[in-house]
């Protein structure tokens, strides 16, 4: 799975998880530029991205996270693992 | 010079109590920088200046807090990301005289006058800081606490907190426009410990991370984020073991949250605190022990009242009510408001003198056993008529968080068409089949939700609490069809 992949799943994700997603999901887009993208909705797609790819991020990756780019790019290193 | 400015002045002499050492200077150039904007703020203003801090979260929200607290200059937190509108309210209400914002500081520290210039004469009736509720109004209120109901606290903090020491690893959580920040003053300025200032914005990973990465012991905090904190979701991929101290306050700590403590934080010293801002932070305590006791119908004891702070449970009539009797909360003692700024209505609506004492009524609901342990079941305004009935929300949600799975509840009123109440449920939890039927079988009809919804988290406010706003909204919206 490419990272064009990965991302157009995330969005997905995303739309499952935030009602009337309305932002285009390009790789600079961060979770304030997106209205209902709070605490709640942020563990939410932390999970559902886990359970879609089978993979398990650790605390610190999940932590580091501040943009759909460095999200993708996370999620391609767990899936080439 | 006051104890409470002996204590700031004694512990900014060596002010090497801020964490994240790499990301903030030296004790050295901080003590130049406390000294550079204490002169700053003595220079421009006057005893009876009202100032409003407007700062980003970072070590100089705190200093400055303390150099207006040492010099006795009055000020409103004010969170510079807050919409400008908010802060438009404050300034029109409040009719503050200036704002010390990040600008002010580097200015302060660029232009630094040598010496240190006298501080202000201070006495312990006047004002020390003003913090703003919305209440459930929605418009804010200036909440004047003194310099004399400050040091009360301080002095019981320094007390009742003795376990806490230098050693301790301190993380400010709490937004300094919400006085559960003030706690966390209160234990830097007695029982100085190193703190750290999160900066995790809602995401939870990254509290989780600023925990585990910074080793930190104590966490004063809102009962909600330490809902999330202890969910397998977070638990499970955390280290934990460096926490000692949990101090809870602020909301309502849930059965559910206290049965999944016992489980991942025993051997933590869990504290639940209970006060209105009104009351100067906190005006009860307990330290949870996981004994019986401490939860009566799914409702967690917020303990005894602290120095000087006396509580009662009134009822219509302003007659104490006897052990288990629900009544209105009300609070008399050092630590009651001066009153709300420019607010002459609201002022005699709360504070009540009743036989030549003051007393401050708060709106909530609540017991207290045998042992003068208060229990706080709800608010007064969230009564509602329901099928003939007056029904508490707060009362179902404990008789639910009482039912075994649940973790989480919190009830709503929906007005339908016929302009009739109805009462929906949000749960969170364990065994959806058992919780139903146990609320089928054990709650009287009246009060029973005429549905009840199962989500996997809640939407919370900017303090951490419960959002039942949101909740409502997304009802109406269909979102749980």
């Amino acid at each position: 799975m490419d990272k064009e992949d990965i991302l157009i799943t995330l969005y997905e994700i995303i739309s499952e998880v935030v009602d009337g997603l309305e932002t285009p999901l390009s790789r600079e887009v961060e979770a304030k530029d997106i209205n209902g993208w709070d605490s709640l909705a942020h563990i939410k797609i932390i999970v559902l991205t886990e359970k879609k790819f089978n993979i398990k991020f650790s605390l610190g990756e999940i932590a580091e996270i501040s943009n759909v780019g460095e999200f993708v790019d996370l999620i391609e290193v767990h899936l080439r693992d | 010079m006051d104890t409470l400015s002996l204590r700031i002045s004694k512990i900014l002499d060596s002010p090497d109590f801020f964490g994240n050492e790499s990301k903030i200077p030296s004790p050295e150039r901080i003590k130049n920088e406390y000294l550079s904007v204490r002169n700053y703020l003595i220079d421009r203003n006057s005893k009876d200046t009202l100032i409003a801090l407007s700062l980003d979260r970072d070590y100089r929200y705190i200093l400055v807090i303390l150099v207006c607290m040492e010099v006795g200059l009055a000020f409103i937190p004010l969170n510079s990301k807050y919409p400008e509108s908010y802060n438009k309210k404050i300034k029109k209400n409040a009719k503050f005289d200036a704002v010390f914002d990040n600008e002010s500081y580097e200015i302060a520290i660029k232009n630094s006058k040598r010496g240190k210039l006298a501080s202000f004469a201070k006495n312990n009736n006047d004002a020390l800081y003003i913090i703003f509720t919305s209440g459930s109004s929605g418009d804010p209120k200036g909440v004047i606490i003194t310099r004399g109901s400050f040091i009360n606290f301080v002095n019981w903090v320094e007390v009742f907190f003795s376990n806490i020491t230098s050693q301790d690893r301190l993380l400010n959580v709490a937004e300094f426009t919400f006085d559960m920040s003030f706690l966390d003053i209160a234990l830097l300025i007695t029982r100085k410990p190193t703190i750290f200032v999160s900066n995790f914005k809602g995401n939870i990973f990254k509290l989780a991370a600023e925990i585990e990465n910074n080793k930190i012991s104590t966490i004063a905090t809102v009962p909600n984020n330490l809902s999330f904190l202890a969910s397998e979701d977070i638990y499970d991929r955390a280290d934990f073991s460096s926490v000692r101290n949990l101090l809870l306050g602020g909301a309502r700590f849930s059965e559910g949250l206290y049965h999944l403590l016992s489980k991942n934080f025993r051997g933590t010293n869990i504290y639940n605190l209970y006060g209105p801002t009104e009351a100067t932070v906190y005006c009860t305590a307990k330290q949870i022990n996981f004994d019986s006791s401490e939860i009566i119908n799914g409702v967690v004891t917020v303990g005894q009242n602290i120095l000087n702070c006396a509580t009662f449970i009134f009822d219509d009539l302003n007659n104490t009510c006897k052990p288990y009797q629900k009544g209105e909360v009300f609070i008399s003692g050092h630590q009651i408001m001066k009153g709300y700024i420019n607010n002459p209505k609201k002022n005699s609506e709360s504070l009540q003198k009743i036989n030549n004492v003051t007393y401050y009524k708060t709106g909530d609901i609540g017991f207290k056993d045998t042992n003068d342990n208060l229990f706080i079941t709800g608010r007064m305004d969230d009564t509602i008529k329901a099928a003939g009935y007056r029904v508490n929300l707060s009362d179902i949600d404990s008789y639910i968080s009482s039912i075994s799975g649940v973790i989480e509840v919190a009830s709503i009123a929906i007005e339908d068409q016929d302009e009739e109440n109805r009462v929906i449920c949000f749960i969170r939890g364990h065994d959806k089949g058992k919780i139903l039927n146990k609320i089928d079988s054990t709650l009287p009809k009246h009060i029973s939700p005429k549905k009840v919804i199962f989500i996997e988290y809640f939407p919370l406010t900017k303090s951490g609490k419960i959002a039942k706003k949101i909740l409502k909204e997304n009802f109406s919206n269909g979102e749980y069809e």
